[in-house]
């Protein structure tokens, strides 16, 4: 089986214009940033749709090789998630009254049994960092690169986001 | 030791620590009950987690990220085209709106004047009138800066 391309080869072929190393790309990364787009906007649409436009992002962002693509996508589509729960915001002040924290008590007993409705307790901060390190194995240098953040701040969140999940499966 | 904090114990059970700080946080393990339990409900969240599906993306939304390199690309250069074209419109439009220095400041010469109004210091004769012409433009009036 020949080796994978490096990133460099991949990104020095999507510059050449290059739809086989882009295609590459997808493959290997497509369905992990998919995983923490659903995540992290709870929407299947959205989250398509975040990768979308990480993807293209992609075509015109500068890639260093400081990282490895994956943590450079998954800080693009940690972007691309918060621009979309911006305008969601936005939208629902327009049209509904913003829902109660804590759901009903048949909500919370359903929500012990969905692990996707549990993390949608936490708040977006916690949510990402949980979902990078648990379902993504992310390192603590990788995301605080992805998330633009000191590694003491991920640290903490990751700590604080373990309670907040053990406390709410309890 | 002390019992680290949670946050230490967080780092220690992801293996993010320094080997300094992880061999005394094992070392207080191997003798504090209280501290392997947080260990140990680190793990449960661990295997909480692992033991989700993880969603999947429809086949529709994989083959139009397979397909979007194109479409992405032409979508990044008509924009190009887009902003060069904008500059170029407001070079070409400031260009029009502000007279060259040259146009602004050469004042009209004294024959340009003459010219136009007839000046009684004009000669009456075409000699006199070259001359007074020659002498004009040997003042420099009337030379384009």
């Amino acid at each position: 089986m020949p080796d994978e391309p490096s990133d460099d080869n991949l990104m020095a072929g999507i510059a050449r214009g290059d739809d086989s190393a882009y295609r590459q790309i997808v493959r290997s990364h497509g369905r992990y940033l998919f995983g923490i787009a659903r995540t992290l906007t709870r929407d299947s649409a959205e989250a398509e749709d975040a990768v979308q436009e990480t993807l293209t992002a992609l075509l015109t962002a500068k890639f260093r090789g400081e990282s490895s693509l994956r943590t450079f996508l998954v800080s693009l589509l940690v972007r691309q998630c918060a621009l979309i729960r911006r305008k969601r915001r936005g939208w629902l002040r327009l049209v509904r009254p913003p829902e109660p924290e804590q759901g009903n008590e048949e909500g919370q007993i359903d929500a012990k049994l969905d692990l996707a409705a549990l993390l949608e307790r936490l708040s977006p901060e916690h949510r990402e960092v949980l979902v990078m390190r648990e379902l993504q194995g992310m390192s603590y240098d990788e995301m605080a690169q992805s998330l633009s953040l000191p590694r003491g701040t991920i640290e903490s969140r990751l700590h604080r986001a373990r309670g907040m999940l053990k406390e709410l499966w309890k | 030791m002390n019992h680290p904090t949670e946050q230490l114990l967080s780092a220690y059970y992801d293996n993010e620590l320094p080997p300094s700080d992880r061999a005394a946080i094992a070392a207080h393990l191997v003798q504090c009950k209280a501290c392997e339990l947080i260990l140990q409900d680190f793990a449960a969240v661990t295997e909480h987690m692992g033991s989700a599906a993880l969603p999947e993306p429809s086949i529709a939304a994989q083959a139009r990220w397979m397909n979007s390199f194109r479409p992405a690309r032409e979508r990044g250069v008509r924009q190009l085209a887009g902003l060069l074209t904008a500059a170029a419109a407001i070079v070409i439009a400031v260009s029009m709106a502000i007279p060259s220095n040259a146009q602004a400041t050469a004042a009209p010469a004294q024959w340009e004047k003459a010219a136009v109004t007839g000046s009684p210091d004009v000669g009456t004769t075409p000699q006199a009138t070259a001359q007074w012409i020659v002498a004009d433009l040997s003042a420099g009036n009337g030379s384009v800066q």
